[in-house]
């Protein structure tokens, strides 16, 4: 299996930080450019213009008309892709490993500079409203931007990737040049490489030959500074929505990437969600019967981070009682880990390690993500060592420090109008007596 | 790509009881992955017990409640990794564990897949958590649209018709039971064991167990389906919505047809290869009229549909609609062009190497070609016949199985504001978002 010590590191004359990995298994390459320009760079009346300039990458550059890039890539049978997250935006693309140098030449072209026009500005943001729409338009995902703009009040991630649609409609295009010009530099980004490429004089010789030219640009901060999240006013907001059946999610502040309890909140994310025999699962939709289902995550970002946890219901159990058994399981893992549900997670996160080091496109991505946001591309690998070497008591005492009531911001979604049937259903299902198992 | 091996070396055999089983010896990685497919699915329900076959599905894998002893609790105290995958004609499991684990996984995997034992908890809690995912599809339009649109292509036929709260109240758990024990049996199944151990360990260590149960093979009435020719609108109201989910379509060749190929190809150059498709070069890149536009052809073995999807802001509906069906109507009255054929043949060759590109994928793939009745020679030489391709044959499939002018239309969006748009095309059913989604009436 691959390790750290199979990662090559070098940092260009021009700031650009080049990572790459040899990989055998099949003659693919990915290539990514992560550029530390995410939406939380923002300036407050030009939320969404990460998110926009992310789109302009494709509509074209000094060599490459619009939409040659996707275009080029397809016709040799690979594909790229590109997403704009809270501390990074990132271009990813692979292709049959002959064809690493296309890749190197379409990626330094546009980080050289756009050559758009207005009026294909113009097209593409009508585009990007759609993409706003969509979101909108699905009840759940509304009601959760409403939810983190409170959560992450004052801070740069009060507003999602997505931004504002009063700021998307004002921004211009001289804008978005300008943009362009300010972040997307060698001095701010990272080219990461894996898979089958050639010898290293080889390959150094073509990066250098597409990317060294490019002027330096100005480097952003790579420091991470934690935000501090202010507490709401109210520890939880009530909406009604179109949708028919209640959800709960009690979202708890959580630390930054690169903070040491990661881990453990990781391990303990695990030991409630993970599966069948998780907590959540065992205690509150198996054995109460409270929640039709339940699960939970943790986003961890450079400067801050969120964990969430949701529980779907049926309307005929109130959300105090939702929460109050949510909420209970969650904080109730202070009290204590065992070593047996620790090890669940050390052998999950190795089964997955073994496969997801087969494709390169994940291995590249694992490695550039690392960089980016946790701040050092070994984190993915050294995250097995970490795991192994973590014990019950740091996971409890972990989720005592972040996962307790002062830090608990709850979303309540109740259905516009009662579903009568789920109501009966849920009821059925609490109260009539159960089978035999 | 020219011909060369793209699937790993492996043994195959059909066992006593008719399980046919591949057998790879993969010494990449201290890893293993076992996958059987059952030639069962959604498709051969039993009109009103839509949904037996997922529900099936989903509680296998719950044998023995979650406690120690448990298949669930094998799996994830061993770190393993389940899925499953249920289509309208078949059933797949796969697991992916560590080679360390192989011997308590691979058993435990077996007797889940062709012994299953549930508990009526588990029946009731699964049934309403389908019954709940049914409920929120409402607020989905790409999903409950989807499932409209089935509706009125193929009507009231085992493709139309979808799972819904009567037809999954009605099963019961011996129903749950008996399907199970008529469908994932081991003859006429197909697994595959990869792993880190040498062959003839490999076999001696599992092919008793493989071949210790026997069964009879399950059995399925022909799939008959409406031929609805004349096509139909079904308009979804939801007033909540800005945007409305189109789909429209047709129905089309199945998988094992001998134009399923170059209508692949066609496929891709008018809506399946993303940025560079004809109908998202014009609706998305140079209109701005959609975050995204794509066609397709979604197969069963026997039969299939050809549709063309996309979400767009409601007033630009009438604009949008004239758009697809100009780039269409040019489509297929003036064929595809050298120059299209020569960059899907690019596209198609290249990609193979990711088809294969790791034992997962691998896997897949080996699951689908024995699936499809086909084998590595026809997988291997498919480069060559992708060379073969001309855009005469592509251009007169276009005209075999593509029509000009029938379409069933299936648009979520609000009524008040969209209806007149679709009235220029027929006279559209007007249902409510939260209204069962049924095939249509009097077919």
């Amino acid at each position: 299996m691959i390790s750290s010590s199979d990662i090559n590191h070098k940092i260009l004359s021009n700031g650009l930080e080049l990572l790459w990995l040899r990989m055998s298994e099949a003659p693919v390459v990915a290539v990514q450019v992560w550029y530390r320009a995410g939406s939380s760079c923002e300036s407050e009346n030009k939320r969404g213009i990460a998110h926009i300039v992310e789109h302009m990458m494709f509509r074209g550059s000094a060599r490459f008309a619009s939409e040659e890039h996707t275009r080029r890539i397809a016709n040799i049978g690979g594909h790229c892709n590109a997403f704009t997250a809270e501390d990074a935006a990132a271009y990813i693309n692979a292709v049959p490993a002959e064809n690493l140098e296309l890749l190197l030449e379409l990626e330094a072209d546009r980080m050289h500079g756009l050559a758009s026009d207005k009026e294909t500005f113009e097209t593409e943001r009508k585009v990007i409203v759609e993409e706003y729409h969509q979101y909108m338009n699905n009840p759940v995902g509304r009601s959760f931007l409403e939810y983190r703009s409170i959560f992450f009040d004052k801070t740069p991630y009060q507003v999602s990737p997505l931004g504002r649609i009063e700021n998307i409609m004002s921004v211009t295009h001289e804008d978005i040049l300008a943009y362009h010009s300010a972040h997307y530099s060698p001095a701010n980004a990272v080219l990461a490489i894996a898979g089958d490429i050639p010898p290293d004089d080889e390959f150094l010789d073509k990066v250098a030959k597409h990317f060294a030219s490019i002027p330096a640009g100005t480097a952003l901060s790579t420091a991470t500074s934690a935000f501090v999240l202010n507490k709401p006013e109210q520890n939880l907001i009530h909406r009604r929505i179109t949708f028919d059946v209640p959800i709960l999610l009690a979202g708890y502040a959580a630390p930054s990437a690169s903070h040491p309890d990661t881990m453990a909140l990781d391990v303990a994310g695990m030991v409630l969600t993970h599966g069948e025999t998780s907590r959540l699962n065992r205690e509150i939709v198996r054995k109460k019967q409270i929640a039709i289902m339940a699960g939970g995550t943790n986003n961890f970002l450079r400067h801050a981070g969120m964990t969430m946890f949701f529980a779907i219901h049926t309307p005929d159990v109130s959300g105090k009682k939702m929460l109050d058994a949510l909420a209970s399981e969650v904080e109730h893992l202070a009290g204590g880990v065992s070593e047996e549900e620790i090890d669940k997670t050390r052998l999950a996160a190795l089964t997955s390690r073994l496969f997801d080091t087969g494709s390169a496109e994940l291995v590249c991505q694992s490695i550039a993500r690392a960089h980016v946001i946790d701040g050092d591309y070994s984190a993915w690998f050294r995250r097995l060592e970490r795991l192994a070497a973590l014990d019950a008591k740091a996971v409890a005492d972990a989720a005592a420090r972040w996962w307790n009531p002062q830090n608990r911001f709850v979303l309540q979604l109740e259905p516009e109008r009662m579903n009568i049937p789920a109501y009966f259903m849920g009821l059925a299902r609490r109260f009539i007596p159960r089978g035999a198992s | 790509m020219n011909r060369c091996q793209l699937l790993p070396q492996y043994t195959e055999e059909i066992l006593s009881n008719n399980l046919h089983v591949i057998w790879i010896e993969d010494r990449s990685r201290p890893a293993a992955i076992f996958s059987i497919q059952f030639p069962s699915g959604g498709l051969h329900e039993k009109r009103g017990y839509e949904g037996i076959a997922e529900l099936a599905s989903a509680l296998a894998p719950l044998s023995g409640g979650n406690g120690p002893g448990s298949f669930p609790y094998v799996i994830e105290h061993n770190g393993a990794e389940l899925s499953s995958d249920l289509s309208g004609e078949y059933l797949r499991y796969t697991v992916r564990m560590r080679q360390a684990a192989i011997g308590e996984i691979v058993p435990a995997t077996w007797r889940m897949a062709t012994s299953p034992v549930f508990s009526k908890n588990d029946f009731r809690r699964l049934r309403s958590e389908m019954q709940t995912s049914i409920m929120t599809e409402s607020a989905e339009p790409s999903v409950s649209g989807q499932k409209h649109f089935q509706c009125e292509l193929y009507g009231d036929t085992a493709a139309g018709r979808h799972p819904c709260r009567p037809s999954l109240s009605l099963i019961k758990q011996a129903d749950i039971c008996s399907w199970q024990s008529v469908n994932m049996v081991p003859n006429g199944a197909v697994a595959i064991l990869a792993a880190d151990m040498p062959l003839d360990e490999m076999r001696n260590s599992f092919g008793p167990l493989f071949a210790s149960v026997k069964s009879e093979a399950a059995t399925h009435e022909k799939i008959v389906l409406n031929d609805n020719k004349n096509g139909a609108i079904r308009l979804v109201d939801n007033p909540t919505l800005t945007q409305t989910s189109l789909f429209i379509g047709h129905q089309a060749p199945g998988e094992t047809h001998e134009d399923h190929l170059p209508l692949s190809f066609a496929n891709y150059i008018l809506g399946g290869g993303t940025f560079q498709s004809r109908l998202m070069t014009v609706l998305r890149s140079r209109l701005g009229k959609t975050y995204g536009i794509g066609s397709r052809i979604s197969c069963a073995r026997a039969h299939g549909a050809f549709s063309i999807q996309t979400t767009t802001i409601s007033e630009s509906l009438p604009e949008v609609l004239d758009a697809i069906f100009g780039v269409y109507r040019e489509f297929h009255e003036k064929g595809i062009t050298q120059k299209e054929l020569d960059e899907a043949r690019g596209f198609a060759t290249g990609h193979l190497a990711f088809d294969v590109e790791n034992l997962s994928a691998k896997i897949d793939k080996l699951q689908m070609i024995s699936f499809l009745g086909r084998d590595r020679e026809w997988f291997e030489s498919l480069p060559e016949r992708f060379a073969a391709l001309t855009t005469d044959g592509i251009n007169a499939a276009i005209r075999r199985h593509l029509s000009r002018e029938r379409f069933t239309i299936c648009a979520v969006g609000k009524a008040a504001q969209i209806k007149p748009a679709l009235e220029k095309y027929g006279n559209p059913a007007v249902l409510n978002f939260r209204a069962p989604i049924v095939p249509s009436t009097g077919r």
